[in-house]
């Protein structure tokens, strides 16, 4: 067996963890359409603009394939709303091109995997394998530069987003005294000679640094089979983290679902509803829907 | 697409996702482009680069070498170059070593036809990782026109800065 394939194997073995009657294509196919549908409306309904002006139609469009794809998903043609959706998709990355950041590249993956595979045992096989694969590559490596870096050693990384992102600043205000934080807000506006941007705090260290090392870890624990429950519940934990910090919180819901391909049961069927109401909140506190609460998040 | 058609295309997409990072760390060391960008693992690692729009010292002459005010470029035009300068800067950070420098004074003076030669400056800061302090330098970019070929040429030269004041991040 060549390389490639014993990498694909050893995330997902065929033999000894295929899922009978999975259906884990469908499911990620919805839960990515409402991902994309979601992210659409965020970021192209443009209410303040003539609807010719604005880019409305594409998170019309998108959401149209979602719809379609949803009300579709006990057929053949479900695969095909994909088809609808990944042109949207791709002039969206081309818009951007090359300042594409591992988030819209992961997701554009998933869509043209999704739209390229079918319903049969074989295939969902193949895309857990492809999953687990990705989920791997993304906790690695992401640790992995963090550490290339040095950047995180110091803290110095972490302490220039608390002096600039409130919500960093918050979250930090929960264990740091609040004077040291202080003392970053007063290098803003950064100008030449800003800093240094560094804490003293020995809690501040470690947790910062535990961003990486935690990162490596989850990617080590998921790669082995023997560890790789360990390796979910450690790298659920991780994500749940990063996105209380971070707030990028749509990557968290669909990375969160593309691990769940480790998972030997379809936990998505269950798991769909709720993330699609997750959405859907999201989507609420965005517009400024009236009874929703205020908050920074990213989409 | 049979099976096993789909199963080597995966197995090479995945084999490429999982090299593509070392070329990418490789590509921002060397080169220095951009780590948020090109499918990069590198992002929340570095701040990217500050770009400082304001003063940009806009210096613009004719074809005989006489200065021109900036006033002397009409709406669409002074709109366009503060475009085309923005973008400069974008791709300038995006591209790092990779970035060619001339086809932004191709753009520029091909929409101010009757300019020959103009400068601006810029400046940039950038977090210094082992003092953890922002470091700047200040850029001038030089384009001008080369006989009467339609040939450019263009240079950028940068000094660090050493007094901080008035180069705040708006």
């Amino acid at each position: 067996m060549n390389l490639r394939l014993a990498f694909m194997e050893q995330m997902f073995d065929s033999d000894r963890d295929a899922v009978p009657g999975d259906s884990i294509v469908r499911g990620m196919r919805n839960l990515v359409t409402i991902h994309l549908a979601a992210g659409h409306l965020i970021r192209f309904w443009q209410p303040d603009l003539a609807f010719w002006e604005s880019q409305r139609w594409r998170a019309i469009a998108m959401c149209a394939a979602c719809l379609m794809c949803i009300v579709l998903r006990n057929t053949k043609w479900q695969r095909w709303t994909l088809a609808v959706a990944l042109p949207i998709q791709l002039i969206q990355v081309y818009g951007v091109f090359p300042m594409v950041a591992n988030h819209l590249w992961i997701e554009t993956l998933l869509l043209v995997v999704l739209l390229m595979l079918g319903e049969s045992e074989e295939e969902n096989v193949l895309f857990r394998q492809f999953a687990c694969g990705l989920a791997f590559v993304v906790f690695f490596y992401s640790g992995l530069q963090k550490l290339w870096y040095g950047t995180y050693f110091d803290g110095q990384y972490m302490a220039t987003k608390i002096a600039l992102v409130d919500h960093y600043y918050d979250f930090f205000a929960i264990f740091i005294p609040v004077d040291k934080l202080d003392a970053l807000k007063s290098h803003v506006p950064i100008q030449a000679g800003s800093g240094p941007f560094r804490i003293d705090s020995f809690v501040f260290i470690v947790f910062v640094n535990l961003v990486w090392i935690t990162e490596i870890a989850a990617g080590v624990l998921l790669f082995f089979r023997r560890t790789r429950l360990i390796g979910l519940f450690f790298g659920l934990l991780v994500m749940f983290g990063i996105e209380l910090v971070a707030r990028e919180v749509f990557f968290g819901i669909l990375f969160v679902s593309m691990m769940m391909a480790f998972v030997r049961f379809n936990v998505l069927r269950w798991l769909t509803p709720v993330l699609a109401c997750m959405y859907a909140f999201l989507v609420c506190v965005h517009f400024r829907v009236p009874g929703f609460p205020e908050f920074v998040f990213y989409p | 697409m049979r099976i096993e058609q789909k199963k080597n295309t995966l197995s090479w997409l995945l084999l490429a996702i999982l090299v593509w990072p070392l070329f990418h760390h490789v590509a921002v060391v060397t080169l220095d482009i951009d780590k948020w960008s090109f499918l990069g693992f590198s992002m929340y690692i570095t701040k990217r680069p500050i770009y400082v729009y304001s003063p940009q010292d806009i210096r613009l002459f004719d074809n005989d070498g006489r200065p021109l005010p900036v006033s002397s470029l009409d709406l669409e035009q002074y709109r366009e170059l503060g475009q085309l300068i923005k973008l400069f800067e974008r791709e300038r950070a995006t591209y790092g070593g990779l970035y060619r420098q001339d086809r932004f004074a191709h753009q520029a003076l091909a929409a101010l036809p009757q300019i020959g030669r103009f400068s601006f400056g810029f400046s940039e800061l950038r977090m210094n990782r082992t003092t953890a302090v922002f470091e700047g330098t200040r850029w001038l970019y030089v384009a001008r026109r080369e006989g009467q070929g339609g040939n450019v040429e263009s240079s950028l030269q940068g000094q660090p800065i050493k007094h901080a004041a008035s180069h705040a991040m708006p």
